[in-house]
C-alpha cells in the first residue's frame, strides 16, 4: 500500500482558494463579521463566506459543497460532542470540530430555513 | 471527438458519489452476475458486469463513489486514472454514466461538471425519484437537458423505473448530446455555474425527508440515541449467536454425515481417512461458520442500506477518534467480534486507506465466535462455577473479562499503530448522513450472496491447503500402536508420534515458560488453521471424547508422567486462555487481510505482530498466575 502519495489535482480548482483569490478578498473587504463553523449553534442558519487554507484537504470540503455564499445550518452535535451534523445543498453532512474549524460563515439574521426557492 | 462508431463491446463507466444508488442501478443493468476483483496496487474493488443493449454488447464498470475526481488517496484516485486511461489492464470507458442523487443536485452537479471536462460522451442518471418529490422538489427534466446539453433520465433504481429507458440510451452513446461549452474548471466558477442551471431548472427545493428528520430526533438524541443504540448492538449479538446456532448445528451434522458416507462408501485406508478426517472435516470446519457469516453481512447490508449505520458511526466516532480511528471503524470491529472475515471486509465503508488497514489488522483482537469453544472448554473445566453476585457468576465473569481484554487490546494496538507505523494520512473525516430508505430486497441479496460466495471461494482453496498439509502433519508417519492397546488410546499414540505430536515436542522447550507441554503444543499447531480445532486435537490427544465432560475430567486430572504436576495448572490454564485471546489462528482471516489489502505482507505482519503479543501477554500471565501461588 502507498504510504506517500503524491498525486497532482487540477490546480485550476484551487485557483480560487488561494489568498487574494475570489474566497478570500471578497468577504474580507466587504468587513462582514465571521465566525468558524464550529461554533455555528446547533439549530443556526448562516452562509458559508470562505475555507482557511489552500491544502486538497480544504479544497475537499469546497467540493463537498462548502462553497460561499452556500447557505448552511448546523443540525445537531453527535451524544458525544463531536462531530456535528449539517444540513447544505440537499444534503446531510458530518464533520468533526477539527474540519468546521477551518470553514468561516456568517450569520444569517434570525433562525430561519434555507430558501425553498433555487438559486 | 469524431462522431465515429464506438468499441464493441462498449465500455460504459458508472460515476457517482457514494449514496447516490449507483450500485443498485449497477445491479439493475446488469444482474446479480457481477465480476468483482481488485484493481492493481490498491485496495478498492473493481466491479464489472455486462448487459446487452440494442443488440449490442455493453460492460459496465462501476467505479468507486467518489464525491470529486481530484483524489485525497491513493484509492480515491482510481477513478480519474480509470477515466484517464492510465491503469494498466484497465481500458477507460467509451462512455460515462453519472450517477446523481436527486435530492443532493446542488451539491451532485459540481461533479457532473468535472466529468463533463473529460470530454467523453456522457449522460446524467437522477435516482431516487420518488423521494425527491415526496419531499416536495420539483425540477424540469427537459430544461436540465438543454442546459447541460446532455442526456437526462430519472430513475427510481430500486424499482427498476426509468431503467429500460437507460437501457435504450446505452444502446446508442454516439447519438448522446454533447455540451456546447464545457463548465468552468475552477471551482467556484462550477459552483456559480451549477447555481445557474439550477435557477433554469429547479423550481422547488426538496425540504428535508419528514420520515429521517422523526427517526433521527431519536435514533441521534443525546439519551435515547446512545441506549438505542446500545440496544442494535446487543440485538446484533444475540442474533448471531442465537439464529446461527440451529444452522451451524445442521451444517456439522451435514458434515459429519459426509464423513460418515466416505468411510462407508470407500474401503477403510489412507484414501477414505484423507477425504474424511482430512477434507471434509477440515474444509467443513470452516463452512460451519457460513451462518454465522451470512447473518453478519446480512444485518451489516440491511443497516447500510437503510441508513442506519451511518448514524452509529456518527454516535461513536468521538471515542474512535481517540485512538486514532474513526466512526466506521466500529462498525467493522463489531461484526469481527461474531467473525473477522465480514469484519474485515466491513472495513470498505472506511475512506482512509491507513484507517482502514489498521483496524483491519486489530480486527483479530474482537473475540471472535471460533474462540467460544475454547473458552467453554477452558472455563467449564477450571474455573470454579461459583456465584459472585446473584446470579453473576464467576464463569460468566471470566468469560466477559476476555472479551473486555480482547477489544481493549484492539483499540490500544490501533492507538500505537496509529502513531507509530501507520500515521493519519491526513483525509479529513467527512461523511454524508443518506435518508433512511426501505432497502431494496435484491440489493440486499446480491450483497449478501456476493460476500457469501468469496468466502466461500476461500474456503475452497486456501484453506482447502492447509487442512490437507494439516491432516498430513497429524497422521505421518504412520506407526502401529502396541496392539494391547484399546483404540481411542491407540489414536492418542499415533497422534503422539505423527510429525504434529513430534513438532509438538519440538516446540515444547519454547512453550514451556508459558506452562505449555507438548500436548499443548500440538494443539497450538492444529489450530493455527482454526481456532476451535485445538479442541477436537486435544480430545484426540486425550482419546476422549470432545463432548461435555470426559475432556474437561481428562484435562483436569492430566499430570506431567516426569514430575507428577499437574499438566493444566492455574495459571497453565490462564496463559492459555490469554494465548487464545492475542494470537492469529485462522486462514481465513489471513486469507481475507491478504484480498483486502491486495499482498500477503500485511496478514504476515498481523500474524507476526499478534504472535509477539500472544506469547509476551502468555508469558506475563503465567509467571503473574505463578507468583500468586497458581502453580501446581
Amino acid at each position: 500500500m502507498k504510504t506517500n502519495f503524491n498525486f497532482d489535482y487540477c490546480p485550476d480548482d484551487a485557483r480560487s482558494l488561494a489568498p487574494g483569490g475570489q474566497l478570500h478578498s471578497k468577504v474580507r473587504s466587504e468587513g462582514i463579521d465571521t465566525l468558524r463553523l464550529s461554533e455555528l449553534e446547533p439549530g443556526r442558519d448562516a452562509t458559508v463566506a470562505w475555507i482557511e487554507g489552500t491544502r486538497p484537504e480544504d479544497l475537499r470540503l469546497a467540493e463537498l459543497g462548502l462553497l460561499p455564499e452556500t447557505p448552511i445550518k448546523a443540525v445537531r452535535r453527535a451524544p458525544l460532542g463531536d462531530p456535528t451534523e449539517f444540513e447544505l445543498r440537499g444534503y446531510r453532512l458530518c464533520l468533526r470540530r477539527r474540519e468546521a474549524e477551518r470553514v468561516r460563515v456568517r450569520l444569517n439574521g434570525k433562525p430561519g430555513g434555507i430558501p425553498r426557492g433555487p438559486g | 471527438m469524431s462522431e465515429a462508431a464506438l468499441p464493441s463491446p462498449l465500455r460504459l463507466g458508472l460515476v457517482g458519489s457514494p449514496n447516490a444508488g449507483k450500485t443498485t442501478l449497477f445491479n439493475a443493468l446488469t444482474g446479480m452476475r457481477a465480476k468483482v476483483a481488485n484493481y492493481p496496487g490498491v485496495t478498492v474493488e473493481r466491479r464489472e458486469g455486462a448487459l446487452d443493449a440494442g443488440g449490442r454488447r455493453v460492460v459496465v464498470i462501476d467505479l468507486p463513489g467518489t464525491y470529486s475526481l481530484n483524489p485525497l488517496s491513493p484509492d480515491e484516485s482510481i477513478v480519474s486514472e480509470v477515466l484517464d486511461d492510465a491503469v494498466p489492464g484497465v481500458r477507460a470507458p467509451d462512455a460515462l454514466v453519472v450517477v446523481a442523487d436527486a435530492c443532493s443536485l446542488e451539491r451532485s452537479l459540481l461533479l457532473v461538471g468535472q466529468v463533463l471536462q473529460r470530454g467523453r460522451p456522457t449522460c446524467l442518471v437522477l435516482t431516487m425519484i420518488d423521494e425527491f418529490s415526496a419531499r416536495g422538489g420539483r425540477l424540469d427534466r427537459a430544461r436540465l437537458e438543454n442546459a447541460l446539453g446532455i442526456a437526462v433520465i430519472e430513475v427510481i433504481g430500486h424499482r427498476g423505473l426509468g431503467v429500460d429507458r437507460l437501457r435504450e440510451l446505452i444502446a446508442s452513446p454516439e447519438r448522446w448530446g454533447r455540451p456546447v461549452l464545457l463548465p468552468p474548471g475552477d471551482l467556484v466558477e462550477r459552483a456559480n455555474w451549477v447555481r445557474s442551471i439550477l435557477s433554469h431548472t429547479l423550481h422547488l427545493r426538496p425540504t428535508q425527508h419528514r420520515l429521517t428528520e422523526a427517526i433521527d430526533r431519536v435514533v441521534l438524541h443525546p439519551l435515547w440515541g446512545s441506549l438505542l443504540f446500545a440496544g442494535v448492538m446487543v440485538w446484533f449479538f444475540q442474533l448471531i449467536f442465537a439464529w446461527a446456532t440451529p444452522a451451524m448445528a445442521w451444517i456439522e451434522r451435514g458434515v459429519g454425515a459426509a464423513a460418515a458416507a466416505t468411510h462407508a462408501w470407500l474401503p477403510p485406508g489412507l484414501l477414505a481417512d484423507f477425504l474424511a478426517d482430512g477434507l471434509i472435516a477440515g474444509v467443513g470446519s470452516v463452512v460451519i461458520f457460513l451462518p454465522q457469516i451470512v447473518l453478519v453481512f446480512l444485518v451489516l447490508y440491511l443497516l447500510e442500506d437503510l441508513g442506519y449505520m451511518a448514524r452509529a458511526a456518527f454516535v461513536v466516532d468521538r471515542v474512535m477518534g481517540r485512538v486514532g480511528l474513526e466512526g466506521r471503524a466500529f462498525v467493522a470491529l463489531l461484526s469481527s467480534y461474531a467473525c473477522a472475515v465480514p469484519g474485515i471486509m466491513a472495513t470498505r465503508t472506511i475512506p482512509s486507506p491507513q484507517d482502514r488497514l489498521v483496524t483491519i489488522l486489530v480486527s483479530p483482537l474482537m473475540t471472535c465466535s471460533a474462540r467460544l469453544p475454547v473458552y467453554a472448554l477452558l472455563i467449564g473445566a477450571f474455573v470454579p462455577a461459583a456465584a459472585v453476585w446473584g446470579p453473576i457468576g464467576l464463569q460468566g465473569l471470566v468469560l466477559l473479562g476476555l472479551y473486555l481484554l480482547g477489544a481493549s487490546s484492539a483499540l490500544l494496538v490501533s492507538a500505537v499503530l496509529k502513531r507509530t507505523l501507520l500515521p493519519g494520512d491526513g483525509l479529513p473525516f467527512t461523511m454524508e448522513l443518506p435518508s433512511y430508505r426501505m432497502p431494496s430486497w435484491r440489493l440486499l441479496v446480491s450483497q449478501v450472496w456476493g460476500s457469501a460466495r468469496a468466502f466461500l471461494r476461500r474456503a475452497g482453496t486456501i484453506i482447502l491447503g492447509v487442512s490437507v498439509l494439516l491432516w498430513i502433519l497429524l497422521n505421518f508417519p504412520r506407526v502401529e500402536a502396541p496392539s494391547d492397546l484399546p483404540s481411542a488410546q491407540a489414536a492418542s499414540y499415533a497422534l503422539e508420534h505423527s510429525l504434529a505430536g513430534r513438532l509438538g515436542r519440538a516446540i515444547e522447550p519454547a512453550i514451556a515458560p508459558l506452562g505449555f507441554d507438548w500436548k499443548i503444543g500440538v494443539g497450538l499447531i492444529a489450530s493455527l488453521a482454526a481456532r476451535e480445532v485445538i479442541v477436537a486435537t486435544l480430545a484426540q490427544i486425550y482419546a476422549a471424547s470432545d463432548q461435555g465432560s470426559s475432556l474437561r475430567t481428562a484435562v483436569r486430572s492430566d499430570r506431567d508422567p516426569r514430575t507428577g504436576k499437574l499438566v493444566f495448572d492455574a495459571a497453565t490454564v490462564a496463559a492459555l486462555l490469554v494465548f487464545f485471546v492475542f494470537a492469529l489462528q485462522c486462514m481465513s482471516t489471513l486469507a481475507t487481510m491478504r484480498r483486502e489489502t491486495n499482498s500477503w505482507r500485511w496478514p504476515a505482519f498481523a500474524f507476526c505482530y499478534l504472535l509477539v503479543l500472544a506469547y509476551g501477554a502468555s508469558f506475563a500471565t503465567h509467571r503473574i498466575v505463578s507468583a500468586l501461588g497458581g502453580a501446581a
